[in-house]
């Protein structure tokens, strides 16, 4: 509701200032920084589709993949600040990525950020034939069952299993998949007690149980199940996908953006795509957003250095 | 059954076959155009068909598909340039039946063993997805590893020369399959620091360099002959160089059959991909023909098992997908985003709560493949106006759709750069004598082989005895000994026989 009234009184606002006619005057490129056809494109299509009628120029989706997106980025980083090279990218590429290497080709000060407008429900999941149905009844199992297989999309996914281990002296052995498609072939196929879902894990409610949020905030699509933080492990970590730009793009053309960014968050078809990808809708502003960027940077780094993880 | 088969009525609405036509007809003109691959072509169609009710618009998506796997044969015969890796092995022979005059041959060749290998495995989709579903789940990395490990051992089949430069050429492609982020820890491998090397080698702009663009460069040295071989190209002096005899058929058949069986078998295990199909059908016709020595010149049915598995995979890569929600390959884990934009949950309850739509979309599969004969020999005639023109005019327009390919393919100009560092190298591997298409094998084949072999480890809890409990993984076990047997005694009787002559 909250979100609402923001959203509302941007545009009110934005609509207010004719000071603003100049941008956009030509089309605008949208970069997603995956290959087309995953959550992250649909996502930014459907946004693109807004954006094009909510500005009035074409927005084109351009896909960089490499990295997560962080090829993606360092390509943004160079490109001139004038609000026609964009990018939705989900917030983690910028504020994991320097706890896990050494060299990134990119810093969180590269960037303007024009708001955030999904979040990712990051979930420790299970297969429902699993014989437990909490966190408390997956230590006690864990105790009298040693090795049981935890699916690990990356080195960052790893950290959970380990961290969890570690807290609670148990053995959780790591087996690695490739991709969402890789964690849901192991978790159906029961290959695996335990995964890491970024939200996938919504699309197959039959199949599948939540054991806890590995957010810091409990997962809009399961409110009833407890965050890893609450469990007493304070290393949740929050991702949303952001509206970003590079550094020194001027200020109206962010609160444009911003704008447009709500409208997209209360358009019935940008939702119907989200809903269908199972990422919830959560409308940040850009101040917002830039302060939950360095909130999550910070969070992520000191989380990282108390689990013993060097950037290499 | 009765709600299937009035799904299967649905797709008689001319408006749904019409979306069918052209989710075919756009899929044959991507897939003939060098470097664009179809699950591209099927990602970009996905807003497309944000207006369209779900019948209409998946029918689209998999005509796409479908399309795209065939026409990718096209460019594959007539240039020499694969439009995606799948149809590499195409060319092997497709191309030098072009340049001996018989391109209507191979071009027809491949699309009648295309719809063959695409109604098959459609069907065993339709017959075979719902009972199939309990046997899939048990099937575990552990049983891929051993499969994979196993279509290794065709590459020793493929190195006619010399079995060494062919497994140094196979080793040397799994080596450029470890480059990137390691899949257990996510450290960088053989990178040199550069991140776009993160996700590794990009295959397309890989494949791009070393089949066509080498070529390429190798041709250019010889003008005239160029222009000569062009003069016999256009002419096809014989009309049973252009059409199927009853001896192509009869050379193709077996070779179409053997390429469905694989295409489906790899479409059904989860992550191999239809460019592993293509590769292990051609390597298993191979392996099987009475002579050899003839692939790679100008073997009809060499191109018949490279596309037959091709288009087998498409359809089969459903029916995990189908059956239980795993997409089984890049095509579905696209097509799970567009089931869901259009309110369908793939996986075993669509048959339960959708069955209309589910013998919808079978009946709408099964027309995609008449579609796909039609509009294949239709288009086809215009592409084979190419050979027409003179090679030395050809060639600057496909290094241009080739760079173009590299470009949309490879991220940008990095994917030229991929592009060009692996043509240098495929001139190399063509001088010296090693099998550029074994260091493909290998490369399409490290990377899904790495990591079923890690999780096998930590499946079988580090226990080689808990194989046991695999017997599908034991027998392909057993299969890989008797292969690499047969193999290297097979290397020393031809080793023996040169040094008596």
């Amino acid at each position: 509701m909250l979100n609402t009234l923001k959203a509302a009184a941007l545009i009110a606002l934005t609509a207010a200032s004719p000071a603003l006619a100049e941008w956009p005057d030509r089309p605008i490129s949208l970069i997603i920084g995956f290959g087309p056809g995953g959550q992250s494109d649909l996502l930014g299509r459907a946004l693109a589709s807004v954006m094009t009628e909510e500005l009035g120029v074409p927005v084109n989706v351009v896909n960089r993949p490499g990295a997560a997106g962080g090829a993606a980025l360092a390509g943004l980083r160079a490109m001139p600040a004038d609000g026609y090279n964009i990018m939705l990218n989900p917030s983690q590429t910028i504020t994991l990525t320097p706890a896990l290497m050494a060299q990134v080709p990119f810093s969180i000060d590269d960037f303007a950020y024009a708001g955030m407008i999904t979040s990712f429900d990051i979930a420790l999941v299970a297969p429902t034939s699993a014989p437990f149905d909490d966190y408390a009844g997956m230590v006690a199992y864990a105790r009298e069952h040693p090795g049981i297989l935890y699916a690990a999309l990356s080195a960052t996914t790893r950290v959970f299993a380990t961290e969890i281990a570690r807290a609670n002296d148990i053995d959780i052995e790591v087996l690695p998949v490739d991709g969402g498609p890789g964690m849901i072939n192991a978790i159906l196929g029961e290959q695996a007690l335990l995964a890491y879902s970024g939200g996938v894990h919504h699309r197959y409610p039959e199949q599948m149980k939540v054991i806890a949020a590995l957010t810091s905030e409990r997962n809009i699509g399961s409110p009833d199940v407890p965050t890893i933080n609450e469990l007493g492990l304070p290393i949740g970590m929050d991702m949303q996908t952001v509206l970003i730009a590079p550094a020194g793009t001027p200020e109206d053309v962010i609160a444009r953006l911003e704008a447009t960014l709500a409208a997209a968050a209360e358009n019935p078809g940008f939702a119907e795509v989200a809903e269908s990808m199972s990422a919830p809708i959560q409308f940040r502003t850009a101040a917002e957003a830039t302060a939950e960027m360095h909130r999550q940077l910070a969070a992520n780094l000191a989380i990282m250095q108390a689990a013993g993880i060097e950037p290499q | 059954m009765t709600p299937i088969l009035a799904g299967f009525a649905d797709i008689l609405n001319p408006v749904t076959l019409l979306w069918v036509a052209a989710g075919v007809a756009i899929g044959y003109l991507v897939g003939a155009l060098p470097g664009l691959g179809k699950a591209t072509a099927v990602a970009i169609a996905i807003p497309l068909t944000f207006a369209l009710p779900a019948l209409p618009a998946i029918a689209f998506l998999i005509g796409i598909a479908k399309g795209s796997a065939a026409g990718s044969a096209v460019s594959a015969i007539l240039l020499n340039v694969p439009g995606e890796p799948s149809s590499a092995p195409t060319a092997l022979d497709g191309y030098p039946l072009a340049r001996q005059g018989k391109a209507g041959k191979a071009l027809k060749a491949a699309l009648y063993a295309s719809v063959l290998g695409d109604l098959g495995s459609t069907l065993a989709l339709v017959v075979l997805a719902q009972p199939i579903a309990s046997y899939a789940l048990s099937i575990t990395p552990v049983e891929i590893c051993a499969v994979l490990l196993f279509s290794l051992t065709f590459v020793a089949g493929l190195s006619a020369q010399s079995l060494a430069k062919g497994l140094v050429a196979a080793c040397l492609g799994l080596l450029a399959a470890t480059v990137g982020l390691e899949i257990e820890s996510g450290l960088p491998r053989l990178t040199f620091g550069d991140y776009r090397l993160f996700d590794g080698i990009p295959l397309i702009p890989m494949a791009i360099g070393m089949l066509a663009v080498g070529e390429m460069i190798l041709q250019a040295g010889n003008r005239a002959a160029l222009d000569q071989q062009g003069a016999s190209i256009a002419k096809g002096a014989h009309p049973d160089d252009s059409r199927m005899t009853r001896d192509d058929w009869r050379r193709s058949a077996p070779a179409i059959a053997r390429g469905t069986a694989i295409g489906i078998g790899v479409g059904i295990l989860p992550g191999l991909g239809a460019s592993v199909g293509s590769f292990l059908s051609y390597g298993a016709a191979r392996a099987r023909a009475k002579e050899p020595e003839r692939f790679g010149t100008g073997a009809i049915e060499g191109v018949a098992a490279s596309e037959s598995a091709d288009n087998a995979v498409v359809p089969a890569s459903l029916i995990p997908l189908f059956a239980l929600g795993i997409p089984g390959s890049v095509i579905a884990a696209i097509l799970i985003g567009a089931f869901m934009l259009h309110g369908v949950a793939p996986g075993p309850l669509m048959f339960a709560q959708q069955p209309r739509l589910v013998g919808g979309i079978y009946a709408a599969m099964i027309a995609a493949s008449l579609a796909l004969l039609l509009i294949g020999m239709t288009l086809q005639g215009l592409f084979a106006q190419v050979v027409r023109v003179p090679t030395r005019r050809v060639v600057p327009v496909v290094l241009f759709l080739c760079v173009i390919g590299a470009w949309l393919e490879g991220g940008g100009v990095f994917g030229v750069q991929v592009m060009l560092v692996f043509a240098v190298l495929g001139v190399v591997f063509i001088k010296l004598g090693f099998s550029v298409v074994n260091f493909l094998i290998g490369f399409v084949v490290g990377r899904t082989f790495e990591l079923t072999f890690r999780q096998s480890i930590q499946i079988l809890g580090r226990d080689p005895w808990n194989l046991i409990h695999h017997p599908i993984a034991l027998i392909f076990l057993a299969l890989t000994a008797i292969a690499v047997w047969r193999f290297t005694r097979g290397a020393r009787s031809t080793a023996r026989k040169s040094e008596e002559t």
